[in-house]
């Protein structure tokens, strides 16, 4: 753990420079301008850049945000979408959590695998092999027909169940990292120690596995929850006509309306929203130190 | 000391703080060329501290270091002339024995013909010779350890530091690789600080011993006037000298009472004057009194346990006023182990009573 | 009984997962025109097809050139940044550990156009310029997660060694610390070359519409085209991201960086 002799301050800063640099230039920066976007209240797109700053500045975007039905509207839409997921998520995950967990060696090292697949396969990819899935004349469809339970396919892409589906599939990794780091470090040896004293297998877990991996249970809820929330793609791919989620107003306030400014401001929101519970996470994710 | 001759480490006053915690307390030191000192006590008690400030890997809070004479408290890890042995070992994982072994000398500049050279005579010294394009991985673990030895070595440095090296061994190749490398560093008269817990280890190897303490030297001494004379009560607890009783000594200053009954003492000593009594568990003999016994009591045996080498006996000895003492006895085989309950009469020889300072 | 349901569940929770991807693989091999599972038969045409197409080769290039350059300027200011995490102390430590994992926590949606404004901010609305940008800052946290993975794995108290005999802390760096960590850089920069070429959601403000990259250009083509092509070429993408996430699992596992 402990670096090799004194280390001068200033070697250390030199070192975290190029990086820090990164982080400032193509974070901090953007950011910052596009908060001062959202606050322009006579940007158009089209103009020049020092026209802009010479223009007028103030909340009028924010406010009519807060007062802006339809996209309060879909940001509470959101907001449950990304409930429903991280729910999903959960059940789903659990299990495999769980089966992890007790697994070793080369088995547990190929299903982990197999459970990040949808982190290194490109988004594009699964969308594609969902929307092959659920489409009219998709697999689940025509197996459903085939087997005589429906007459008329089922409209199960570009709704909001292919969008919760095509989530759960993405973050479902997400969650089973976070749970199984939370139930590795539960010692096993209280478990053992648990049955000695009587508890059943069930008992077990329900006294001493769960309130002991709470924790980790708590962070990746609320990981699966921040990114279900800010998901743009997966929606745009599977989701229905117009603009189902919060960053696909967001996203046809830049490419279809071309209100900047305004969009600029619900960006900024999103990112607010984003930051409290991502705040929350870090609070309960135990990061192990280097 | 003799003029001219400079001691190879010298430590003068070295502190350490972490915050508001003192691990090494204005601790002086001094060691001769081609002597090997210990530093024994238990977890905590600053002699890694010490060891790491001597290497250069921790900074002194206060105090001088001089090795050779030349005031290092300052000079960088890589600049001291020292060779190390960690705890862990550390060898450099991807890295042949050889190129271990040589590391120092590339450091320092050396050709490749002289860094072959010496390379080869000290894995020589530490058998080990043939070794030389083996990975630390391939090897058993007593021969890593031999491997760290001979990387600390080979570019003879001024001052060999060795920190807690056996801990991670089993017994038997502990024992073994003690006395192989006791013997080593005295036939290459190297100037070694040895840290350790391990009490056997310390007294087998070094000619003198520091017993430390949190951050304190309690006695620095030769390992059998630590054993049979500890200055203090704490060192007489740390060697195994449990019997300590308070004693006072009375009108003709020649004797002390205690709950042993009169003790004479060896010397003259101030009437009235409070001190300790100390008595090794061993030299507590059960029987009547021989031609050099000083001091015989009665005691009732409250519990023993036969440990394999030894029986380890305690006694309860009762005497009006001062309620129950308890003392330790160590019975070796071939005499007769008490049994509970029973009262026996033990003697005490005048020779191996110790005295200390008052607790 | 108990012991079949949770096996089934597994199961099932396994075939959910590798679903959409075996899908895919399986259609780019198929032997109709029109999508269709399970297929008529298998043939390799869809590939010859797909890559036959001047717009993804062109695409795949494109996406080559960004991970590239991005890794470039990554690599080195990550493992650099790793270095001095772990020179700092705890306080320090933590703060720019959060500093370097910002871009995994700001949506990319937002960050995707805050680039974007910041780049018209200040005139470089260059799109390969931003593209390179967005992507070398993506990629970042994942390259010091891993250097900083390596680091911790060295065996205790090498450099320490390393110093005791002589070496200067350039020369600990060069001899010890250096080799020691080269496999887990390596990973990391090929898992973060797989992040940059998949990557969609960051890509999307910042393309030239021309000159697309290849996941952009697969969405385009879906838009108007229903034939396997595009199973083709998310097959060849698979590939390649599992190949390297292989050899990325061998050197430093998974896991370490995913945390």
């Amino acid at each position: 753990m402990c670096s090799a002799t004194r280390t001068p301050r200033i070697a250390t800063f030199m070192l975290a420079m190029p990086a820090l640099s990164l982080v400032a230039g193509l974070i901090v920066f953007p950011t910052v301008g596009l908060f001062v976007l959202s606050l322009a209240e006579n940007f158009s797109p089209g103009d020049p850049v020092d026209q802009f700053f010479a223009g007028r500045f103030g909340w009028a975007n924010y406010v009519r945000l807060v007062t802006d039905e339809f996209v309060i509207g879909r940001l509470l839409r959101t907001l449950v979408i990304g409930a429903i997921v991280t729910l999903g998520t959960f059940i789903v995950g659990v299990p495999l959590a769980m089966a992890l967990w007790r697994m070793s060696g080369r088995a547990k090292a190929l299903l982990l695998a197999v459970t990040l697949t949808p982190l290194l396969v490109s988004i594009v990819v699964s969308a594609y092999g969902w929307s092959v899935l659920l489409g009219q004349r998709g697999i689940v469809n025509e197996t459903l027909r085939s087997l005589g339970l429906i007459s008329r396919p089922l409209k199960l892409m570009h709704s909001d169940i292919a969008i919760i589906i095509g989530l759960v599939h993405i973050l479902l990794p997400f969650m089973v990292l976070n749970l199984l780091a939370a139930l590795e470090r539960v010692p096993r040896v209280v478990l053992e120690a648990a049955s000695t004293l009587g508890a059943s297998p069930l008992r077990v877990h329900a006294a001493i596995t769960l309130p002991l991996a709470a924790a980790g249970t708590r962070s990746g809820v609320l990981l699966v929850f921040s990114l279900a929330v800010a998901a743009f793609v997966t929606p745009a791919i599977l989701g229905g006509n117009g603009t189902p989620v919060f960053p696909m107003v967001i996203y046809d306030q830049f490419s279809g309306s071309f209100q900047w400014a305004y969009g600029a401001a619900l960006a900024i929101a999103l990112l607010a929203i984003s930051s409290v519970i991502v705040a929350l996470y870090l609070a309960t994710a135990r990061r192990g130190t280097y | 000391m003799i003029e001219g001759s400079i001691p190879a480490l010298e430590l003068q006053g070295v502190t350490k703080r972490f915050g508001a915690t003192t691990a090494v307390d204005n601790l002086s030191l001094t060691v001769t060329r081609g002597e090997f000192i210990a530093l024994l006590g238990a977890s905590g008690c600053g002699k890694t501290s010490t060891l790491r400030m001597i290497a250069g890997l921790e900074q002194a809070s206060a105090g001088t270091i001089r090795i050779r004479g030349e005031d290092v408290t300052t000079l960088p890890t890589h600049r001291r002339d020292i060779g190390m042995v960690f705890q862990s070992l550390a060898l450099f994982p991807h890295m042949t024995v050889a190129d271990n072994v040589g590391f120092g000398l590339r450091m320092r500049g050396r050709n490749t013909a002289d860094i072959e050279r010496e390379v080869k005579s000290a894995l020589e010294l530490v058998r080990l010779s043939g070794y030389e394009n083996r990975l630390p991985a391939s090897i058993s673990g007593g021969q890593q350890q031999r491997v760290a030895l001979a990387r600390a070595l080979a570019a003879r440095p001024t001052i060999l530091l060795l920190d807690e090296p056996f801990s991670a061994l089993d017994r038997k190749l502990r024992e073994e690789l003690t006395l192989e490398f006791a013997e080593l560093l005295r036939r290459v008269e190297a100037t070694t600080v040895f840290v350790t817990h391990d009490q056997e280890e310390a007294f087998a190897m070094s000619q003198r011993v520091a017993v430390m303490q949190a951050g304190r030297v309690l006695q620095l001494d030769a390992p059998t006037a630590i054993f049979l004379r500890p200055a203090d009560v704490d060192v007489a607890r740390f060697v195994g000298m449990t019997n300590v009783l308070d004693a006072t000594v009375d009108a003709s200053g020649r004797n002390a009472t205690s709950a042993l009954g009169l003790v004479p003492l060896a010397t003259l000593f101030e009437p009235g004057q409070q001190i300790a009594i100390g008595v090794r568990p061993e030299h507590v003999r059960p029987g009547d009194a021989t031609g050099t016994t000083a001091v015989t009591f009665s005691a009732t045996v409250r519990s023993t346990a036969f440990r394999g080498r030894h029986v380890s006996v305690i006694l309860a000895l009762e005497r009006r006023g001062l309620g129950e003492t308890r003392i330790d006895m160590l019975l070796p085989h071939g005499v007769m182990t008490p049994r509970n309950g029973e009262a026996i009469r033990c003697c005490i020889d005048a020779a191996v009573v110790h005295v200390m300072a008052a607790v | 009984m108990l012991r079949w349901a949770t096996f089934a569940w597994l199961g099932l929770t396994l075939v959910f997962i590798a679903a959409p991807t075996l899908i895919a693989i399986v259609v780019a091999f198929s032997s109709a025109e029109l999508v269709k599972f399970p297929p008529d038969g298998y043939t390799f045409k869809w590939f010859a097809s797909a890559w036959g197409k001047e717009l993804f080769w062109r695409a795949a290039l494109v996406s080559l050139l960004v991970a590239l350059s991005a890794m470039a300027i990554t690599v080195p200011a990550g493992v650099a940044a790793a270095l001095a995490i772990r020179r700092s102390s705890v306080a320090t430590r933590r703060m720019l550990e959060l500093v370097f994992m910002s871009p995994l926590l700001v949506p990319a949606i937002v960050l995707s156009l805050a680039i974007l404004v910041g780049s018209v901010l200040i005139g470089a609305t260059d799109a390969p310029l931003r593209l390179w940008a967005a992507h070398s800052i993506i990629v970042l946290p994942y390259v010091v997660r891993t250097t900083l993975a390596s680091l911790a794995g060295m065996p205790p108290g090498v450099e320490e060694a390393a110093a005791t005999q002589g070496a200067s802390p350039w020369q600990v760096f060069r001899y010890i610390t250096l080799p020691l960590i080269t496999p887990g850089v390596l990973a990391g920069a090929a898992f973060a070359f797989i992040i940059s070429f998949d990557n969609v959601s960051v890509s999307l403000f910042l393309v030239n519409q021309k000159t697309p990259t290849l996941p952009l250009a697969i969405m385009n083509y879906v838009e108007y085209n229903f034939d396997p092509s595009v199973a083709a070429i998310s097959t060849t993408m698979v590939a390649l991201s599992l190949a390297v996430a292989w050899l990325v699992e061998r050197m430093v596992g998974l896991r370490r960086i995913l945390q």
